[in-house]
């Protein structure tokens, strides 16, 4: 085991308990709003953590292992395993970035859908009442009445599309 | 024997081997750590009480899919290729994104168009 993999193994570690108390909060949290904060984050942080480890678990094919003595040293690695395992990291790099756009992006859409719910009341089976994400208080929040003005958001009809007033 | 270069087959002929290397027992950990706490989201998936908490779980259960191909590709790398994996969890990626903002768009909407 060498010296990159050994930090890999921590980093992996740090990703377990964030990825762990992750799901732990999205299970045990009260309410919606609250469960959206550990989903979020550890989306972002334990992927983040997990995928560098992976990354030095794989730059470690690149150190050359230190010779047992009487043996000859180790040549290095050839020009295939460095090109197969730079292409490795670059990938993983690329997940990286791609998880790191679209996590915090879902993560937003599912919370603006939630607080747009007070509008759509969205039906659920067996319950009358529907969705009971409009029914949360959240702190800081004006509390006027909440009126669907008449917008064209959320009854559009693409079939019969109605002319601009202008 | 053939000369095949797959890593599947390493696996298999190793398989009655010396014990794993350190290296591998991190990752096959990781891989048991990422079921875990994948079935702690589903539990939340199952019982959620309104459709925001499930989608919410949902998506989370495929970000950590996403890890765990990503840790498959792993267990074998002295003998694999694991780039093939790394390709399969980046468009693991791209579908679960694009898979979460279509179930948003479906339940407001009512349509997908």
């Amino acid at each position: 085991m060498g010296i990159l993999q050994i930090l890999g193994s921590a980093l992996l570690v740090v990703g377990w308990v964030f990825a762990l108390t992750g799901s732990l909060g999205v299970l045990r949290m009260p309410d919606f709003y609250s469960r959206l904060h550990p989903a979020g984050m550890t989306d972002s942080l334990a992927q983040g953590f997990i995928v560098l480890g992976l990354c030095l678990f794989a730059l470690q094919d690149l150190i050359p292992v230190t010779p047992a003595p009487g043996e000859l040293p180790d040549p290095g690695p050839d020009l295939l395993t460095t090109v197969g395992t730079f292409d490795l990291v670059l990938k993983l790099i690329l997940l990286v970035a791609l998880i790191y756009l679209t996590s915090p992006t879902s993560t937003h859409a599912i919370a603006k859908a939630a607080r747009l719910d007070r509008f759509t009341h969205i039906a659920v089976e067996g319950d009358a009442e529907g969705s009971r994400i409009a029914h949360i208080v959240v702190e800081g929040d004006h509390h006027a009445p909440l009126v669907d003005r008449a917008s064209e958001v959320f009854h559009v009809d693409d079939d019969n599309p109605k002319k601009d007033q202008a | 024997m053939t000369q095949l270069p797959s890593s599947l087959l390493a696996l298999h002929v190793e398989g009655h081997g010396p014990s794993p290397s350190p290296a591998e027992t991190m990752i096959v950990a990781t891989c048991v750590v990422l079921l875990i706490s994948t079935t702690l989201l589903l539990i939340r998936a199952l019982r959620g009480p309104t459709v925001f908490d499930r989608i919410l779980a949902v998506n989370a259960i495929g970000t950590k899919a996403v890890l765990l191909v990503a840790c498959l590709a792993f267990m074998d790398l002295e003998h694999g290729t694991p780039a093939f994996f790394i390709d399969t969890s980046i468009v693991y990626a791209l579908i679960n994104f694009i898979a979460t903002i279509a179930i948003l768009k479906y339940i407001q909407y009512r349509r997908l168009s």
